[in-house]
């Protein structure tokens, strides 16, 4: 630990200790994500292009939300500035106004926009002027302070700030007539003034000390004209206030709720004069995945912008990862001019890219071209110039796209006002955000239709209304592209001249020429949309430089699940740390996990603390520390016995660096000095035990053991985050039952395809011999088919645990005894409430049962049912991401421990982690939306 | 009353002498008290012919009262409020050769005591023990002003009740001493005046940092002596004393007392500790007790109804002032207030009240309402207003009030019964509520406009605000206030009589309901 | 002036002042606290002030610390007003808010200071030097709240100070609920306020009445006013009769009300400049007797809606007033309909629970309720897919009539406490049973449920929860500081606003529900 990094602060809230020997190598290799085909600095140019691009589009955002908010901020103050003027006549007292702005959490932009119109000095001089004081929960713990907080707030602000005040003989500082004093002072100096009580996240305010402040300040109403502003982050229906105030409160206040445009609109607009809007080239177009990730995360998340924003960013930051997005604005990669790009290119460590690059040209080329292309290689500058073409294409079309999308959006808009229902109104609710993301996936044909048909069913006036929309559409229209649209400009305004004078020369006779008109409008509708609609972006050459097109957006990034990555880590180190040297978590995704599942290594490969794990899950409740230790010494043994090294890379992310060293060391010693075996021995078990704690320890930090003071050496687990037991699972005879498999990671031969269709049956019986009780299904292809429900006959036995389930394949035959259907059996389970009996040589066989055990060890298949699929209740069926059972090798003496556990949902609750991290996850998430916010 | 429970009768051999003899004696009084008034009887009868304006005085109906006693009226009414506001000695003017009574003997005492200390130079300590209204403190300054009259010593009086700790106590010492004797008592916080702002909020929590240290205590005390005046302290409600730490201040006084010897050359010193708790001197420590003298005067109410009964009329015919005595009111007014006393149900009412309560600040209550109320229209007192003020003072809390009930409440304050009968004594809105909601649901008599909803929360309100439903346990902002735990303040039977007033039939079945329940 | 009603209260309590009052009175008003306090300071008010009288009128509620209530009874006392040039300096030379002796030395220089004044202004006779004082406190029932050890002290005040003082407090608790339990207080002279009758509140409400020459507030619509207000009166006084209430409705509904004459007023007026006649004999008059008639009659069953939603404030006046504006030229048209009200449009409470949260947090936040409302034992019950169904659920308690004490659900006993795994496992399955097709499909899920497990352990489902917290749409119960063990939690929305989430999300809450309404 550095000296000046203070970890005994306890000023500092965190600190950040870097991994330095990571940061060593981090130094030498400059990072990229896909070094196969990228030209040195890359990475560097393209992040350098990424905030130029970012930068651009969040200011636009911002200006949009600014736009949006300053209107009903004005509002708001006119409100305020006016609660005072026109009070009804009549009441019996003068009431505190009171404004509860809902919606609003912490630092909302609207109420920043509030104070600012509030304080700005040089407003208009008809206004009253106000001074504004904060009130934040953390400092008004009570009424005392509150007061204090909120006299000080106006008077500390004045500019005829402090007086002397002797602190004994004068007002305390906390008596409002202090502030009633103050007050008749400043406006003898300047006039009168409004005293506007801003009040930040309301609901975190004692409401008893609030209940006293309100209490106080409706006493010198209307003598200070003191005006409350509370800042609610709850919806203003059910109200809080009314919920949690008594009428006694709430009759001294005149309560206006304000609630602040739904943020649905908000985003529409945002996106729209941000992606689809003419005026406005965002650089990069945002595809329609990331459209409807989006989408979906908004409405089912989180509903607030800096979410939105933060998306945006992501798929921007993720899209510069593609090298040939360093074409994004020019050729010239960061260089003066296009000559050194050049020479840049010619640079052989270049070439990856270039032959990437030449790929992707030439992928597209038509023949004649690839040919001239073949002849000269080295003619980079005109695969420049190709390039440089590709842009502009996409540049236009994209141009048009957004000029036929925003067409489209002002036509439906003007529909839906007079009152035609949506086109896709069948599935309700469906926002601009839809229309956006199947425009950009060219499939709003049915859209335009729609629209055209009924634009062609206009009247007289309506269709007037249509074209002078479109007339202003075609008016706001940037010059840049002005000219593109001359022509149509031009045809609009010709119909609605003849439309004009068809309107003042009533000489239509059943209004056909009425009729003719709105058809061929329709019909320049329908065109044009066409023309410009239909075309797809990702169709254009290149097209993945400028557009995220249909590339995943993986939630991973802002929405991961710590807690299951964690355990799932802990079981499959190997796939983390596969991933871990070009890091492309978001590609690789939870997809990963079945191509790991390949080569699984064994038990004493894995690092220390998996090892430790592994055997955590199989404990119960209850872990006998030295029960544990045996089984890890034992594993470690095989893993002497092999006397392997272990790789670095599967190492990372696991502690055992330092074990493994020492392990060399011990290997080491045994192959010099053959003698010293009983010291050896001795220092072997110190070793282990070393390594024990210090897995231990690791699992402790991570949360997941608890120190139990009631029994001696034992531990208890916090994390029940395996399948339910075999041996408890019970069914009840004659209802519906449900069994379920899966492939057995650990053997995978046979796999379930080699098994294919599968006889399903409840059996009982032995190794060797095994009797049909009820045939449950004749033919299942369990590798398509992953459960099965069924109801257990009543009558095929008495109430017993001896059932189990036979699973054999119809084509595939055993491997071993070729003789013999492969086959799969599920461990005995229990059915109750049964009627029949046993036949004697059945019971027979049954008794033989317990000499030769029964299980997927004995027969050869790979086929493994383990618990968890045959389990009665699949409330929650426990997996961790992606992570393959790990039970089938557990010995089944575990199974009664989480006997308990199998029932009750309290339980259940028990599968998640408990306490730390839960709690460590909540925190983490608040600082993460501190920075959403930032 | 707690105190005066704890207060037994006195036991000072004289009484206990007395007692025996008392009957006849008072008898006796009683006839010679009675006597003048009756030879006065005749007297504004005839004058009062004279005067015409009244039929016969024996009419305290209401008759119109002549113009010109209005403004005797108004005196009258101000002696007699200001009577009540310090009676007379009635014991005083009772006749001589009775033996004096308890207050007398304290007040000797008290006088020989302090005269002791303050001429003498002595250092004296007692006690002063009388329940509430017996007229301790009167008796304290009575004496004080009796001995003050050759040598005015220093008085220095402390009250439990607002020197609730010793240093404040300290302080105010310090403060009385430098007022009296005019120099500055120099404590350890002269400059806490000019405190820095920062610590002005310990300040407000009532923070003694600017309080001098206890330590301050034995050397302050110990300058009392030394006093150029003899001091006699005053400790009223001394039991609060007692009940400070180490009883600090109670040690150190005494001790002082007890070593401040005659000749000396110093000054005297007396502790005088008034109180209202006759086991007070079981709450002092050993070591306090021992060097207190052990001297206990007593003082006690009036004795008998006939004192009850003289004191009353004492204090309703407080004689005027020269200036605004108009001749024949006095006659007048003493026949009314005589046909007042002779009333039966007066007298059975302050006997009554006689009975409950021996303290004659509640007879000074009670008849503090009726003397106001007298107006030119209505004159005299009337037995119907004494009975009233007796009710309003004896038990101000009757739950009158509860008829005026908005509808809602009492539909509230039954299902709370109900909730009774269930056998759930603490009950949260919500409970209430949904058996209203039934109530409602299967009776067609309750009003619908109460479905609001709104307005049964606001009546539910209305009564945790006038304390008939008392919340249990300490209210906090985690408990949504529908499901806060209270207890209703009302008896079945008050609920009963109020439904019963109120005649609704819908109600009285509702309630109905419950009692079968509950028998 | 005297409130009406109150005169007789009035001339006993002026004449419990001005002759020797008591030490301590005590005012126990239930009904209308604040109206008896409005009284008593007229009375004050009233008083001569030869002899001088000092009288100091606290609101016990403002005063949080001893040394707030010491330095206003001095300040009002000495009727001192502190000046911000000045430094707010306080009355007095010396500090009197230290502790209760202060303020005993404080009030002794006070009427020390007075006394001196008055003698100097009275030469000649200096009989009775040492004025009288009152010290009236509203609200004493606070004093029990912030300072209770001033107590005692304050109803001694008088034989402490030595002075001739009152200490009268008003309160709507009785002395008893305040009084501390060691008898060493006196008792109080009670005196009883008047109790209001129907004539007295309705002439209370007038005195509200603000008469200008303003159309709607002519002096001439006062008999109207009355009238009007006796039948708002018997509409509210089965659910309140205090005045303040009756005129915070009465102040709402008026404007309403007169509209309808004053469009007659205007169409008379108009026709009146229709034909060349000068429109001054139009003065502005009260309506005919049968109009009046009508009008009470139209407005009666607004009166009711009035009351719902004024009296909870659920709405304020102002806003109700406009909310409720009548037709134009009810009058007129001969309108006899029930609804009078002109755009009958009950603003939809937009901007509600279920429209402003997200999906998630709907989800959450049911869970939450399922989790506060069923008992923990339950849940498997409840929430186990184990195929038995719902039929096999026998739920609720029966209400056991036998045996005295009768179970109550849990609803209206409050939201029980649960840990946050277990409302995270509810979520689990609601999300399975109610959500699995509404979500983005996710291929790397294969095993039944694994998706909506996954979920329930994002980050976001965390940010909601803490999310909600921070609405007080759940609480949470342990320390934030506690980390060991889990993060303990209850839900604090009703069963209505449950319900319609429920609704909102597609799921059966009342099949969720243990002990189903």
């Amino acid at each position: 630990m550095t000296p000046n990094r203070r970890l005994d602060d306890l000023s500092q809230t965190t600190v950040y200790i870097p991994c330095s020997d990571l940061d060593k190598e981090e130094a030498e290799l400059s990072y990229s994500p896909c070094p196969h085909r990228d030209i040195p600095g890359g990475y560097e140019l393209r992040s350098k292009l990424y905030k130029q691009v970012w930068v651009k589009c969040l200011t636009q955002i911002q200006e949009i939300s600014h736009a949006i908010h300053s209107p009903i901020a004005f509002d708001i103050v006119t409100q305020l500035r006016e609660a005072y003027a026109n009070i009804l006549p009549g009441l019996p007292y003068t009431e505190l106004p009171v404004f509860a702005v809902s919606g609003q959490s912490g630092d909302s932009p609207i109420l920043q926009n509030v104070v600012a119109q509030l304080e700005n000095e040089n407003a208009e001089d008809d206004v009253i002027p106000a001074r504004v004081a904060h009130l934040h929960p953390a400092d008004c713990t009570n009424i005392m302070l509150t007061m204090k907080c909120m006299i000080q707030g106006f008077v500390s602000a004045s500019p005829e700030g402090s007086t002397k005040r002797k602190p004994t003989t004068s007002l305390a500082a906390y008596d409002i007539e202090l502030l009633k004093a103050w007050y008749a002072y400043s406006v003898t100096e300047q006039g009168d003034m409004q005293l506007v009580v801003l009040m930040h996240d309301f609901e975190q305010f004692e409401p008893n000390v609030v209940q006293d402040l309100f209490n106080i300040c409706s006493l010198y109403v209307p003598k200070l004209p003191l005006i409350f502003v509370l800042a609610l982050s709850s919806p203003p229906e059910p109200s809080y206030l009314h919920g949690v105030y008594p009428r006694a409160t709430l009759a001294l206040l005149r309560i206006y709720k304000i609630t602040v445009t739904s943020q649905v609109e908000v985003v529409e607009q945002l996106l729209s004069k941000t992606f689809f809007d003419p005026a406005f080239d965002p650089g990069i177009m945002l595809g329609p995945v990331a459209l409807d990730f989006l989408h979906d995360y908004f409405t089912r998340h989180d509903r607030s912008l800096d979410m939105v924003t933060t998306i945006i960013q992501l798929a921007f930051m993720k899209h510069v990862d593609e090298p040939l997005t360093l074409f994004l604005f020019d050729n010239n990669l960061d260089c003066p001019n296009e000559k050194s790009a050049l020479r840049k290119l010619a640079n052989p460590e270049s070439f990856p890219f270039l032959e990437y690059l030449f790929t992707r040209v030439l992928s597209s080329q038509t023949n004649q071209q690839q040919s001239r292309w073949k002849s000269n290689r080295n003619d980079l500058s005109s695969l420049l110039g190709i390039i440089t073409d590709c842009r502009v294409k996409f540049h236009e079309q994209c141009q048009k796209f957004r000029i036929g999308f925003g067409l489209l959006l002002r036509v439906r808009k003007f529909v839906l006002d007079l009152g035609y229902k949506s086109v896709e109104s069948e599935e309700d609710g469906k926002s601009i955000l839809d229309v956006m993301s199947r425009g950009l996936r060219g499939r709003l044909t049915r859209d335009w239709k729609y629209l055209g048909l009924v634009i062609k069913k206009l009247d007289l006036d309506q269709l007037c209304g249509l074209l002078d929309t479109l007339e202003w559409f075609f008016a706001d229209l940037p010059d840049g592209v002005f000219e593109g649209e001359e022509k149509d400009r031009k045809w609009v305004e010709r119909q609605r001249a003849a439309l004009l004078g068809l309107g003042q020369t009533s000489n239509d006779r059943d209004g056909q020429v009425l009729k003719t008109l709105s058809s061929e409008v329709g019909e320049w509708f329908m065109e044009y949309s066409t023309e410009r609609l239909t075309y797809r972006l990702d169709e254009i050459r290149l097209w993945d430089i400028w557009y995220t097109g249909s590339t995943p957006f993986s939630s991973e990034l802002i929405n991961p699940a710590p807690r299951a990555h964690i355990t799932s880590a802990l079981l499959h180190p190997e796939s983390c740390a596969a991933q871990l040297p070009h890091r492309e978590v978001a590609k690789r995704g939870a997809s990963e996990s079945d191509e790991v599942q390949g080569e699984l290594p064994a038990v004493w490969e894995l690092p220390d603390t998996s090892i430790l794990f592994r055997g955590y899950l199989e404990a119960g409740r209850m872990i006998n520390v030295f029960d544990w230790h045996q089984s890890f010494a034992a594993v470690l043994e095989t893993q002497r016995q092999r006397g392997l090294r272990i790789e670095g890379q599967k190492h990372v992310g696991s502690p055992s660096d330092g074990a493994v060293h020492n392990l060399r060391q011990s290997d080491d010693d045994e192959i010099m000095q053959e003698d010293g075996e009983e010291d050896e021995d001795e220092r072997w078990g110190m070793e282990v035990q070393a390594r024990f704690i210090r897995g231990v320890h690791e699992l402790d930090f991570m949360g997941f053991l608890k120190h139990t003071g009631r029994k001696p050496d034992h531990v208890t687990r916090t994390v029940f985050d395996t399948t339910s037991p075999v041996a408890t699972t019970s069914w009840k005879g004659g209802e519906k039952q449900t069994v379920q498999w899966i492939e057995d990671p650990n053997n995978p031969t046979p796999s379930l395809k080699d098994f294919g269709p599968t006889k399903i049956s409840i059996y009982v019986g032995n190794s060797q011999q095994q009797t049909l009780l009820q045939s449950l299904s004749p033919s299942t292809d369990v590798s398509t088919i992953s459960e099965l429900e069924f109801t257990p006959n009543v009558s095929i036995g008495p109430n017993s645990n001896v059932y189990f389930i036979r699973f054999e394949s119809i084509s595939f035959k055993d491997p071993k005894q070729p003789q013999y259907p492969a086959l799969a059996f599920s461990a005995k389970f229990e059915l109750t409430g049964m009627t029949g009996s046993f036949s004697p040589d059945v019971q027979k066989q049954i008794d033989a049962a317990s000499s030769l055990p029964i299980g997927p060890t004995s027969t050869g298949t790979g086929l493994s049912l383990s618990s968890s699929h045959v389990s009665s209740i699949s409330s929650a069926p426990p997996k961790s991401s992606g992570s393959p059972s790990s039970s089938s090798s557990r010995p089944s003496g575990s199974g009664n421990a989480q006997g308990n556990s199998n029932g009750a949902l309290g339980l259940a609750a028990g599968k998640f982690l408990t306490g730390v991290i839960a709690a460590a996850v909540g925190l983490a998430m608040v600082s993460r939306k501190q920075e959403y916010r930032s | 009353m707690l105190p005066t429970g704890i207060f037994v009768e006195p036991t000072t051999p004289s009484r206990s002498r007395v007692s025996p003899t008392a009957s006849p004696g008072k008898r006796r009084r009683n006839e010679r008290s009675t006597s003048p008034e009756l030879s006065r009887l005749p007297s504004p009868s005839k004058r009062v012919m004279r005067s015409g304006a009244l039929t016969t005085p024996g009419t305290t109906r209401i008759a119109k009262l002549p113009a010109h006693y209005h403004p005797c009226l108004q005196a009258q009414k101000r002696a007699i409020m200001a009577a009540l506001r310090n009676p007379p000695e009635i014991d005083l003017e009772a006749n001589q050769d009775e033996t004096p009574s308890t207050n007398e003997l304290a007040y000797e005492d008290l006088c020989d005591l302090l005269t002791g200390s303050v001429v003498r130079g002595e250092g004296n300590s007692c006690l002063l023990i009388g329940p509430r209204g017996s007229g301790k403190t009167r008796l304290t300054d009575r004496a004080l002003a009796q001995v003050s009259n050759d040598v005015s010593p220093i008085v220095i009086r402390l009250s439990g009740h607002t020197q609730q700790n010793d240093r404040l106590a300290i302080r105010e010492i310090a403060w009385q001493l430098s007022h009296q004797t005019g120099k500055r008592i120099a404590l350890g916080d002269e400059e806490d005046g000019s405190n820095p702002d920062v610590n002005e909020d310990e300040m407000d929590q009532q923070d003694i940092a600017s309080l001098p240290p206890p330590a301050y205590l034995p050397s302050l005390i110990s300058t009392l002596p030394s006093q150029p005046k003899p001091v006699v302290v005053i400790l009223d409600a001394f039991d609060e004393f007692a009940l400070h730490g180490r009883q600090a201040l109670l040690y150190c006084l005494l001790d002082t007392v007890q070593s401040c010897r005659v000749g000396s050359g110093l000054n005297g010193l007396a502790v005088v500790g008034v109180t209202n708790r006759v086991d007070t001197i079981n709450l002092l420590e050993k070591r306090v007790k021992s060097r207190f003298s052990g001297r206990m005067l007593r003082t006690a109410g009036p004795r008998s109804v006939q004192d009850w009964l003289r004191l009353t009329r004492g204090i309703l015919t407080v004689p005027l002032g020269k200036e605004d005595d108009v001749d024949g009111w006095k006659e007048l007014w003493g026949g009314s207030v005589n046909r007042f006393l002779e009333e039966r149900s007066v007298k059975t009412a302050l006997h009554e009240t006689w009975a409950l309560v021996k303290d004659v600040s509640m007879l000074i209550r009670i008849l503090t309402t009726p003397v106001l109320m007298l107006s030119p229209a209505s004159p005299f007192l009337t037995p119907a207003s004494l009975m009233s003020s007796i009710t309003e003072q004896r038990c101000p809390v009757g739950n009158s009030f509860l008829t005026s009930l908005p509808y809602p409440a009492i539909c509230l304050l039954i299902a709370s019964v109900h909730t009774q009968t269930a056998g759930h004594d603490t009950f949260t809105f919500e409970m209430l509520h949904q058996l209203f909601r039934d109530q409602v649901r299967i009776s067609i008599a309750a009003p619908v406009q109460i479905e609001g909803g709104g307005s049964i929360g606001m009546a539910f309100e209305h009564l945790v605000t006038v304390r008939v439903f008392v919340s249990v346990g300490a209210a906090s902002s985690m408990v949504a206030k529908e499901f806060v735990k209270y207890r209703s303040s009302v008896e079945r039977k008050e609920v009963k009589r109020t439904v019963e007033r109120l005649g609704t039939m819908s109600l009285k079945k509702w309630l109905g309901k419950s009692q079968q329940v509950h028998n | 002036m005297i409130l009406p009603g109150y005169e007789s209260f009035a001339t006993l309590f002026t004449d419990l002042l001005t002759t020797s009052p008591p030490p301590f009175v005590y005012i126990h008003d239930v009904a209308t606290p604040h109206i008896t306090s409005s009284v008593v300071s007229s009375v004050l008010v009233a008083l001569p002030d030869k002899p001088p009288f000092l009288h100091a009128i606290v609101n016990a509620s403002t005063c949080f610390t001893a040394r707030l209530l010491y330095d206003t009874v001095i300040r009002k006392l000495a009727d001192w007003t502190p000046t911000w040039e000045s430094g707010c300096q306080l009355w007095g030379d010396q500090r009197w808010n230290e502790n209760f002796d202060g303020f005993i030395h404080g009030l002794r220089a006070i009427s020390v200071e007075r006394s001196k004044s008055s003698t100097a202004k009275t030469r000649g006779q200096t009989t009775q030097s040492t004025p009288k004082m009152a010290i009236v406190i509203e609200r004493a029932e606070s004093l029990k709240e912030y300072l209770p050890d001033l107590l005692v002290p304050l109803s001694r005040l008088a034989e402490s100070t030595k002075l001739n003082l009152t200490v009268v407090f008003i309160s709507g608790y009785p002395w008893q609920d305040l009084r501390p339990l060691v008898g060493s207080a006196p008792d109080p002279l009670y005196v009883q306020p008047p109790e209001l009758s129907k004539t007295d509140t309705i002439q209370l409400v007038v005195n509200h009445f603000p008469q200008d020459e303003s159309n709607s507030h002519n002096p001439v619509f006062l008999p109207l006013y009355h009238q009007f207000l006796s039948t708002l009166y018997d509409v509210c006084s089965p659910f309140t009769k205090d005045p303040n209430e009756l005129a915070y409705i009465a102040a709402a509904r008026w404007p309403g009300f007169v509209t309808p004459i004053l469009d007659e007023y205007r169409r008379l007026l108009d026709e009146a400049r229709g034909d060349p006649g000068d429109e001054e004999e139009f003065e502005l008059t009260a309506p005919t007797e049968d109009a009046r008639i009508r009008l009470i009659r139209l407005f009666t069953p607004s009166f009711t809606t009035a009351l719902e939603a004024l009296y909870p404030r659920l709405s304020n006046a102002d806003e109700w007033a406009t909310d409720n504006k009548p037709q134009r030229n009810l009058l007129s048209s001969g309108f006899s309909g029930a609804n009078i009200i002109d755009k009958s449009v009950p603003q939809t409470p937009q901007g509600s629970l279920t429209d402003v949260l997200p999906r998630m947090s709907k989800f959450i936040l049911l869970a939450a309720f399922l989790a506060s409302t069923n008992p923990t034992k339950s849940d498997i019950r409840m929430f186990g897919r184990a195929v038995h169904e719902r039929k096999k659920r026998k739920r609720g308690i029966v209400a056991s009539a036998r045996g005295g004490t009768v179970k109550i659900p849990q609803r209206h006993l409050g939201p029980i406490i649960f840990p946050v795994d277990r409302v995270l496992a509810v979520l689990g399955i609601l999300l399975e049973e109610y959500d699995a097709d509404s979500r983005p499909p996710a291929p790397e899920y294969k095993l039944p449920g694994e998706y909506s497990d996954m979920e329930i352990r994002r980050v976001s489902t965390y940010s909601g929860i803490t999310e909600l917290t921070a609405m007080r749409l759940l609480r949470r119960v342990s320390p934030p500081e506690r980390l060991d063990g889990p993060p303990m939690f209850k839900c604090a929305i009703t069963y209505e606003v449950a319900l319609r989430v429920a609704k909102d999300l597609g799921v059966p809450l009342n099949d969720l529900i243990f002990e189903p309404a």
